[in-house]
């Protein structure tokens, strides 16, 4: 039976508790809007005691379905004053469901500035003193945990920019290597993390999962099918294991939606110097690339490993969002820089996207020259060095932006939007625009939508509205979204993730039920924004994405504060 | 170039496995095709997709996305997508 792990910092108390009945159907991104709802005051200081930390799976985590292993991290966001779900790839995910955790729950804060790692196992779960730890960042963090604790431990940990309340700060978990290399990245939840005065938590997962079906066979065979789909799918199966995310780099530049030079044009002539193509072709010769798993039952391997040009490790799970934002978006057509940033930020444990928006902000505001990639990491070095300029950008881009007066500021509640220009790919602006998560390109994102004009905003707000569900529901899932938007767009394969629910929890499933997760998902988001303070004025693109023509496609976003109203209407 | 013989030469890039053989294609990587003088997008697709052409999301010409009746010229560079949702 899953328990909730409920840890009181004040108190230093880790409580199993058994998990009520109305949870039973509640798992990751909706399982966190419901504790959060249910006991988090949305009116709260993110950072003060009344926050809570969540950390869990889907809803098929720890079954013997593909991808499940997402790792779901939660709570009220100090970038965006909204509800945040970020949720990460790598080993942890799995693990909590292997020890029968449904969610960690933290809860108020150590009364004496004190720092604490978590270590849960089969048999006990404790706190210890972690002083010894402050101050590491994660790659020498993790290291340091493994050779303490095992290397087979699972890791969440944060790394200085969450210790010192960082808002751009990420929540990082380790992958099947051990490396700290994937991020629950947006909404600064390692804040979140640090206010709560925990460092990392350390998963002992040791032993056979102990995972309850209704009808194991049931569930065995739609996974069974439901890997084959994937294997077979053209983009899942083949583009992704390829070439990775990065692929998507000349494609979205074909599109004239590739952020470039802080959202100044969407398309850039220098696109194919850090494509996914040029990527794979450099790590050939360099021992890294594309096939990479960071997570157990991963059927895809979209993740890839970048060497340096000595052949060394540099980073890994170097994704089109990275590239992006600091690539085009800060005129930077070098790929082993960005790696370089890639790298910094994961083991600072900063939010790439954020950053790269950051840094362009501050090339905007001629503090920097677009295209100077030195520039960028002495900036993100400011961030690391704790300086006063630095402590600044660690806010985030919409807190820097206005600290340097840059008009051009590319935020939708608090965030940067990810690496498509909204007026260039208005489904995804839809989706910045009203999801409550602030803009967040994995809430719904309409670049893969077939026989639609994206830069018309005809047939946009039902595409964003069918998407922001789908993927609400597939973060409840806990499935990696590599492995659900491209085989989930076929009926057969929706039928065996039905089939799949029915085996793990018996009763009959169909799309309509599955996909009332995500409806139910996003109307308990909606009601703690509002329950916050938030309104209908707060699903609103910038001013200039309204007004400034983007030079690739000739369209300005120009949906009505009405017509964007219609969207998500739960 | 081969203009003369009503054929040119283009150049190929495809994130779709086509249902018709390309001898040498590699997903993602560019290569140099033949084809018949004045073909047109939708030509190619249908000479190397016809059976798979649900699984492109859009075909660029030189970097930008093209109509389906754009006439290819010697030396284009042919970009077939697939409907990729990720990211």
């Amino acid at each position: 039976m899953q328990k909730f792990l409920r840890v009181k910092m004040d108190s230093k108390s880790p409580v199993w508790e058994d998990v009520k009945e109305e949870y039973a159907l509640f798992g990751g991104r909706g399982l966190i809007a419901k504790i959060l709802n249910d006991e988090v005051n949305p009116k709260c200081d993110a950072l003060g005691p009344e926050n809570k930390l969540i950390v869990c799976g889907g809803l098929l985590n720890g079954t013997l379905a593909p991808n499940s292993g997402r790792l779901s991290v939660g709570g009220k966001s100090p970038l965006t004053g909204t509800v945040k779900e970020a949720n990460a790839g790598g080993v942890a995910g799995q693990m909590l469901g292997k020890l029968g955790i449904k969610a960690i729950i933290v809860e108020n804060k150590p009364r004496d500035n004190e720092w604490f790692i978590l270590k849960i196992d089969r048999n006990n779960a404790e706190l210890l003193p972690a002083d010894k730890y402050i101050g590491l960042n994660n790659y020498a963090l993790t290291s340091q945990l493994r050779k303490e604790f095992g290397e087979k431990t699972g890791i969440i940990s944060i790394g200085c920019a969450g210790e010192r309340g960082y808002r751009n700060s990420t929540v990082q978990v380790t992958d099947m290597e051990g490396r700290p290399s994937r991020a629950a990245a947006r909404g600064g939840l390692g804040a979140v993390m640090g206010a709560k005065g925990l460092k990392a938590i350390v998963l002992d997962a040791t032993g056979p999962a102990d995972t309850h079906y209704v009808d194991k066979e049931k569930f065995r065979e739609a996974a069974k099918n439901y890997i084959a789909a994937i294997k077979a799918d053209q983009v899942a199966g083949h583009v992704f294991p390829a070439l990775g995310t990065a692929v998507l780099v000349n494609m979205v530049n074909a599109l004239g939606a590739l952020p470039t030079k802080n959202y100044s044009d969407g398309r850039w002539d220098k696109a194919e110097n850090i494509s996914g193509e040029r990527l794979a072709e450099v790590q050939r010769a360099r021992g890294g690339g594309a096939g990479h798993i960071c997570m157990p039952g991963c059927a895809v391997s979209c993740s890839n490993i970048y060497n340096d040009e000595n052949g060394n490790y540099l980073t890994s799970g170097f994704e089109y969002e990275t590239i992006t934002l600091n690539g085009s978006n800060c005129g930077i057509d070098s790929l082993d820089t960005i790696a370089r940033i890639d790298r910094l930020c994961d083991d600072f444990g900063i939010d790439t996207i954020e950053t790269g928006g950051t840094v362009a902000v501050c090339m905007e505001a001629g503090k920097i020259q677009f295209g100077d990639g030195e520039g960028a990491i002495k900036l993100i070095q400011e961030m690391i060095d704790g300086t006063d300029f630095g402590k600044i950008l660690g806010q985030g881009t919409e807190f820097a932006g206005k600290h340097l007066g840059v008009k051009r500021i590319p935020t939708v509640k608090g965030q940067n939007m990810a690496a498509y220009d909204p007026r260039g790919l208005k489904g995804t602006g839809v989706t910045y625009a009203t999801s409550p998560m602030g803009a967040d390109h994995t809430a719904g994102n309409s670049v893969g939508m077939p026989k639609i004009n994206h830069h018309k905003k005809e047939g946009q707000v039902e595409i964003s509205t069918n998407l922001q569900v789908a993927m609400a529901t597939v973060d409840s899932l806990g499935m990696c979204l590599m492995a659900a938007l491209s085989p989930m767009a076929d009926p057969v394969n929706v039928g065996y993730v039905c089939q799949m629910m029915a085996g793990k929890y018996g009763g009959e499933w169909d799309p309509d039920r599955l996909f009332g997760i995500g409806v139910q998902t996003l109307a308990l988001e909606k009601a703690f924004n509002k329950a916050a303070g938030f309104t209908a004025k707060d699903n609103r693109l910038p001013d200039f994405m309204y007004k400034e023509v983007l030079p690739s496609t000739g369209s300005v976003f120009d949906f009505t504060e009405e017509e964007l109203a219609m969207a998500i209407p739960f | 170039m081969d203009l003369q013989s009503g054929f040119i030469t283009v150049t190929l890039r495809s994130h779709v496995t086509p249902s018709a053989c390309i001898e040498g294609l590699e997903l993602g990587k560019k290569m140099q095709i033949r084809l018949a003088a004045d073909t047109t997008v939708r030509e190619l697709a249908q000479k190397f997709f016809s059976q798979n052409m649900n699984h492109i999301g859009f075909i660029a010409v030189n970097g930008k996305i093209a109509a389906e009746n754009t006439i290819l010229q010697e030396g284009d560079a042919v970009d077939i997508y697939s409907l990729i949702s990720g990211g």
